[in-house]
């Protein structure tokens, strides 16, 4: 009586996760859908939001401003220095004798409109208002977006490299390599690493290059003890045993054994690392220890945003543009971990 | 049973064993923390002399001046060499640096973190004056965090794989994953000065603070934590509940309570008699991570965001003008705090749990 009514229930439960597992699935499917879409459009950056016109038809020969730059005296201005298209006698001149295919938005990151007051509210012309600068906020979110995804995966991979080399040596071979990096750990996550980050960042200019490379230095430890413990459990396994007694060398065991099983392992904390390294990115812009001054960054718009409560919509459009990519990386990293682990419950966080 | 204990009594001895290498351990760190914190400040570019240079001539270091223009602190042309010949004997940055750097961790050892290059004031005594604002923080964040997590878990743990549960779950993941001071930002934006004028925009207490009664006074205090504390909670719940949650369900599973309930305790009975207690001992162990986590993470760019005169704005304001004692004295209690509640934190889960064992590797 009693073993029946628990496989009813347990039935119950069973139809009630496969279905949860089914929505998890779709909704991170959708999630990556979007994501993708908006790193595409964000990749083409250049042909949605420019102050170029993207073709010229000019007395009957076409040119392509994006790709070349002409000089004024082209298109019948007076100067040799490179054409200004926003000019309103340069777009009379192409406009008498030809046209012009503008972008959507014809502004790019850094192009000034002086025809308003600054900071201003959306308006037809800048979709999202113009920030303390002048420049189109749309224009600087989507160059931004850019920056900022294309830096996290940039990251994320250094960071998943650093940590599947340092955890499986760990792992594998234990002893005072271990003890070694255990220590290293450990100082890298007592210190607060924020702070340090910014130590370095404010002793060289940081580059793009330098400044992953700098984030990455100071957050792989953590992916590392992820995979030092996975390691440390596949190392027991019957066939990786077999291999230790025939001989197999020890890259190799790692290579076709080791590492495979500590990759799986990682895959379902990548998530978590893309939004963290995009936090940081974002904080240390934020902070003025980031990107060189004039890129455009989401962490500059939010601390315009701060700094401009009258204008909450530069702050709410660069804090909406984090919720959405953040809940997006979620949605999907949920999805993967379910993917993983179909049969594991799935609620797992990182302390 | 004399053998049981006599193997209780070994593997207690291996326990202790352990945890003093760990204990010894500690040292060589702190002593590799010194000489990292020491040397990346050598290598900043425009060191103190040069900010005590920058602040002679008026030009202002201060973290306001962060969020314009900052490149132009130093102005190396404009100084007379004998001005920085003086300045440079007065802040001691004549001596070698081997010099500077035996007696930085002579000091160091003996808690003695020197006076800041600044305010003249020993670094101690500031860390400890800005104190009482770091721990309102992160006391509050703490005790609503635990408030809100325990009850919040145990919720999701009975409508496990229901409606209740993954919602909630998405929503606290997304707060995770967010950084603290985004939703910081949002909060600010939303709540105090942008859209709505509902809290004080900095500050720990209003100006008039002094002369209202006492619980005018509280209610002021309270009144400017909500928005920094709420920000912190919202980061620090997710890990909380979802260990809390996994920690009932898997107390649920266990065979203890189908007896329990056989021997004929009610469902709810079992609950607060054994699953819980049971449950809640995990979470304790907790604590010191938890506290780390809120005093090294989350406050640093909440302090900054509603300019609360804490020991991160301290710090951030000292990183700003160079003024390397206060840095690194801050740098050290935080990393001292962060070595010491780690080995609290493993002994306690070791206490909780005797199952858990930290010294697996060899080799």
């Amino acid at each position: 009586m009693m073993d029946v009514s628990q496989g009813v229930v347990n039935e119950q439960n069973n139809t009630k996760k496969s279905n949860r597992r089914f929505s998890t699935l779709r909704r991170g499917k959708y999630a990556a859908v979007v994501f993708f879409i908006l790193f595409l459009v964000s990749l083409c950056s250049e042909l949605i939001a420019n102050d170029k016109p993207l073709l010229i038809s000019y007395k009957g020969t076409l040119f392509f401003p994006i790709l070349v730059s002409y000089p004024e005296t082209q298109f019948g201005g007076d100067f040799d220095s490179e054409a200004d298209y926003t000019d309103p006698f340069l777009s009379e001149q192409i406009a008498k004798q030809g046209w012009a295919l503008w972008p959507f938005v014809h502004y790019s990151y850094s192009t000034i409109n002086y025809e308003l007051s600054y900071p201003s509210p959306p308006t037809s012309e800048n979709w999202l208002g113009l920030d303390d600068q002048g420049r189109d906020v749309f224009a600087r979110l989507l160059y931004g977006i850019r920056i900022s995804l294309g830096f996290s995966f940039f990251i994320t991979l250094n960071i998943a490299l650093l940590a599947l080399v340092a955890g499986t040596l760990q792992g594998y071979f234990g002893g005072l390599v271990d003890l070694f990096g255990q220590r290293v750990s450990e100082i890298l996550g007592s210190v607060p690493v924020m702070f340090v980050v910014m130590i370095v960042s404010s002793l060289i200019q940081p580059s793009f290059f330098t400044l992953s490379m700098i984030l990455a230095l100071f957050g792989w430890h953590y992916l590392a003890q992820l995979v030092r413990a996975e390691v440390l459990r596949t190392r027991q396994l019957e066939y990786i045993q077999s291999a230790f007694i025939v001989g197999v060398p020890d890259w190799r065991i790692i290579w076709r054994h080791i590492m495979p099983n500590a990759l799986i392992a990682t895959l379902s904390s990548l998530p978590f690392v893309f939004s963290g390294a995009l936090g940081s990115l974002i904080t240390l812009d934020f902070l003025g220890f980031g990107l060189p001054a004039g890129y455009p960054s989401l962490g500059e718009l939010i601390s315009q945003g701060k700094n401009n409560l009258h204008a909450p919509w530069l702050g709410l459009t660069g804090c909406g543009a984090i919720l959405l990519i953040v809940t997006l990386v979620v949605l999907m990293s949920e999805a993967i971990q379910e993917w993983l682990s179909p049969y594991k419950d799935k609620d797992h966080v990182e302390g | 049973m004399k053998l049981n204990s006599g193997g209780m009594s070994a593997r207690s001895n291996m326990f202790n064993l352990y945890f003093i290498r760990r204990l010894l351990l500690v040292f060589p760190t702190l002593f590799i923390i010194i000489s990292l914190n020491f040397f990346l400040l050598q290598w900043l570019p425009g060191g103190p002399v040069e900010a005590a240079l920058a602040k002679q001539q008026g030009i202002d270091s201060s973290a306001n001046a962060l969020f314009y223009e900052t490149d132009q602190i130093t102005n190396g042309q404009l100084i007379d060499d004998q001005l920085r010949d003086k300045i440079a004997r007065e802040y001691g940055f004549d001596k070698p640096l081997w010099q500077r750097y035996t007696e930085t961790l002579s000091r160091y050892l003996s808690f003695e973190l020197g006076t800041s290059y600044f305010s003249k004031l020993p670094v101690g005594e500031l860390i400890f004056s800005k104190l009482p604002v770091s721990l309102s923080l992160g006391f509050w964040t703490l005790f609503l965090t635990y408030l809100i997590a325990i009850p919040l878990g145990v919720m999701k743990a009975n409508n496990q794989g229901g409606m209740f549960d993954s919602t909630s779950s998405l929503l606290l993941f997304i707060a995770y994953a967010v950084p603290t001071f985004i939703i910081a930002i949002m909060l600010l934006i939303l709540f105090s000065g942008g859209v709505f004028s509902w809290f004080p925009l900095r500050g720990l207490v209003s100006a008039n603070h002094a002369d209202l009664s006492i619980t005018g006074q509280l209610l002021d205090y309270f009144w400017h934590l909500c928005l920094p504390v709420a920000a912190c909670v919202a980061s620090g719940l997710a890990s909380l509940t979802v260990l809390t949650r996994n920690s009932i369900i898997d107390q649920m599973a266990q065979p203890y309570l189908d007896t329990a309930i056989c021997m004929g305790e009610s469902r709810t009975g079992a609950m607060f008699n054994h699953v819980l207690p049971n449950s809640m001992l995990v979470i304790v162990a907790r604590l010191p991570s938890d506290l780390l986590s809120i005093f090294i993470g989350g406050t640093l760019l909440v302090e900054i965001v509603f300019s609360l005169d804490g020991v991160a704005l301290l710090g951030f304001e000292a990183l700003l003008e160079r003024d390397y004692p206060v840095v690194l004295g801050i740098l050290y209690c935080y990393s001292l705090l962060g070595l010491v509640l780690n080995l609290v934190g493993d002994l306690i889960y070791r206490w909780v749990d005797p199952r858990v064992d930290f010294s697996e590797v060899n080799g």
